[in-house]
């Protein structure tokens, strides 16, 4: 049998050992900084799972986490981990929570999971891309992500969240702006008084009040609007001004569709107001 | 863009020559029916005038004597019989030409020439149809657009996490075979359709001198992410030169990594390269080689915007390897390769989309490539 007339035997010989040997070393990780003269907490970090938990009584940032990295051996592994770490910097009322890592173990390694306290009255500033979940922050909160799913429970000034694709849940009483570039956007909210949606997908707004609310969604597919004082069908876009139209409701979501409906009893069951959670 | 240098190679190689006959074209001419009748010896006077039939034995001496002149002998050879000819070996046309021909729009071929390749390199298999290869113009066409839309599907379907490890394997190991084999395909129908137009049969050239190639390597592994395997891959380029026979040495590992992130690779390497089979359009290499990175990190803004900015950082890195070559000849200056390789970095080894492997780690990479021999 020659090698020139089966290539495919020499193909699949090939596929079947393209592979590549080593470690995983995983390290925990804990540090905290003094939020003394903080007015601003900036996260910035990559690719991980993180949890923010606000407390009002916090006089600390405390971080707590677990590193990854890779090796050609066990031993090489977790000494590749244990030279990664993150970083709180201040300057002035900023603070910035960030991960250090030597030019070598940069791409080798990722940060599997964080859980961040921090004070409930402090704005934050979030970038980042993963899963986020942020409970306890009642100051102005912002997230950049890049992709993955952000998750919000409280907060009452305001949420900003800016995501490349993914998932978006927010439960809140705070004004809400939500610019995402794909997947669903779920929004509960206590106090809709100034609601911005622009999405590429289902959302879902289910408000506690429809009382002055001035309703415009456009671009949309399907819109099932089940208010108190409007009820609606239709597709393409919706306008109406409930009241005296003080509180702008305003959604775009590039052809999903759109639910707009009143929180009943049933599902008005989360606590937004200061969802402090834990901080163990 | 592999299309189009091989179009632009192809249109630079030399004029088609005809296809040397083989044992199995030869067309046998029959035998004249009548035989001729068979001539006689014969005496002409000194003018030449007149001619006198003589019936002398042949292949004897025999002696001549003049009236004026001394007695010579002579030998008397057997007159020129018509010979049998040994049949006459004309060049059949290979099975692609015949089948051009038999077309009724395709008695005038000069177009196909330059025509055919470039319509492959438009639309992969319509060169193959403007031949009259029908079926192999279809089945490159679907052939290829199969294998494209296949690699954009298992592209955009990522895992979010919570997908088998062996299917997101699968998945990264089709995909890295799909997207390999379109410009494989491409090119093969680029180059196939200028094989059949001018009628060649592809000699690959032992003495090139030079030989230029694009290479991708991939292999699927594990990363630090333990619910998702990682895709690591990498173009390149070689410069290669052979040296002697059978020897090559040169440039290889040629490729820029880019980040606008904060990181960029900058890769280079050498390659020592033996050829320990060649036998028609299959060659084999057997290479050893060190592709050498620097790895640049700019360095980060601190929080303070005043403050000057970290210094860069630079971190060179070098990987050995030993890797097998199979090449198979789709022209006499065109190869398509499949290289398995075996590699051991000393460093961390970076890939593209900032991917990287750590040191010391064997890693066994699938590579395919295109070479051009000058």
């Amino acid at each position: 049998m020659s090698i020139g007339s089966h290539p495919s035997l020499v193909l699949l010989a090939a596929l079947a050992t393209s592979c590549v040997f080593g470690y995983r070393g995983a390290v925990p990780f804990a540090g905290e900084g003094s939020l003394a003269g903080i007015d601003t907490v900036v996260i910035d970090l990559p690719a991980t799972e993180l949890e923010l938990i606000g407390s009002p009584d916090a006089l600390d940032v405390t971080w707590q986490g677990r590193f990854v990295a890779l090796g050609a051996g066990p031993k090489g592994a977790l000494a590749s981990a244990e030279r990664l770490d993150l970083d709180w910097e201040t300057w002035e009322r900023i603070g910035r929570l960030r991960a250090t890592s030597p030019v070598d173990v940069e791409s080798i390694s990722e940060l599997e999971q964080v859980h961040v306290g921090s004070a409930s009255t402090l704005a934050h500033e979030i970038a980042g891309e993963g899963s986020v979940f942020v409970s306890g922050i009642d100051a102005f909160l912002a997230i950049d992500w890049i992709s993955g799913s952000v998750e919000v429970l409280g907060g009452l000034e305001e949420i900003r969240v800016e995501l490349g694709s993914g998932s978006v849940d927010l439960r809140t009483a705070a004004a809400v702006v939500v610019n995402s570039g794909g997947g669903p956007v779920d929004l509960e909210l206590d106090d809709p008084r100034s609601t911005w949606v622009d999405a590429d997908g289902p959302v879902d707004i289910a408000v506690a009040s429809d009382v002055d609310l001035a309703i415009d969604i456009a671009d949309a597919g399907v819109i099932v609007v089940d208010l108190d004082g409007a009820a609606h069908v239709g597709s393409g876009s919706f306008r109406r001004t409930l009241g005296d139209g003080s509180r702008i409701l305003r959604v775009r979501a590039g052809g999903g569709r759109v639910d707009l409906r009143s929180l009943d009893a049933a599902t008005d069951s989360t606590d937004t107001s200061t969802d402090t959670g834990t901080t163990g | 863009m592999l299309g189009s240098l091989a179009v632009l190679w192809l249109s630079l190689a030399p004029p088609a020559e005809p296809a040397p006959a083989s044992a199995d074209q030869v067309i046998d001419i029959a035998p004249p029916s009548a035989p001729m009748p068979e001539p006689r010896p014969a005496l002409r006077d000194e003018q030449q005038q007149q001619e006198l039939p003589v019936d002398l034995p042949v292949d004897q001496a025999v002696q001549i004597a003049p009236s004026d002149q001394t007695s010579q002998s002579i030998q008397i050879a057997s007159p020129d019989r018509p010979r049998r000819r040994r049949p006459v070996r004309e060049p059949r046309p290979p099975r692609d030409w015949r089948r051009i021909q038999a077309k009724p729009w395709g008695k005038t071929d000069e177009w196909r020439k330059w025509g055919a390749p470039l319509l492959s390199a438009f639309v992969p298999g319509m060169g193959q149809l403007a031949n009259g290869q029908v079926l192999k113009g279809i089945g490159l066409l679907y052939g290829t657009l199969a294998v494209l839309a296949g690699s954009i599907a298992l592209y955009s379907n990522e895992s979010d996490g919570t997908r088998p490890l062996g299917a997101e394997y699968a998945r990264l190991s089709g995909y890295g075979l799909l997207s390999t084999g379109v410009p494989l395909m491409w090119i093969f129908a680029i180059v196939d359709a200028h094989r059949v137009a001018h009628q060649r049969t592809p000699e690959p050239k032992l003495d090139h001198v030079l030989r230029l190639s694009l290479a991708r390597t991939m292999v699927v592994g594990f990363r630090a992410d333990p619910d998702r395997p990682g895709f690591y891959d990498e173009w390149t380029g070689a410069l290669i030169g052979q040296v002697a026979r059978r020897w090559s040495v040169g440039l290889s590992d040629l490729t820029l990594k880019p980040d606008a992130w904060r990181i960029g690779v900058v890769q280079f390497g050498v390659r020592v390269d033996y050829r320990v089979f060649d036998r028609r359009r299959v060659w084999i290499d057997v290479a050893f080689g060190t592709a050498m990175q620097v790895k640049i990190r700019r360095g980060e803004r601190p929080l303070d915007p005043e403050a000057p900015a970290l210094p860069t950082q630079t971190k060179f890195a070098a990987i050995p390897y030993g890797q097998l070559d199979f090449r198979w000849f789709v022209a006499d200056r065109i190869s398509l390769d499949l290289v398995p390789r075996l590699s051991v970095p000393l460093t961390t080894r970076y890939y593209s989309a900032d991917r990287a492997l750590p040191r010391f780690a064997p890693t066994l990479e699938l590579g395919a490539s295109a070479s051009v021999y000058f």
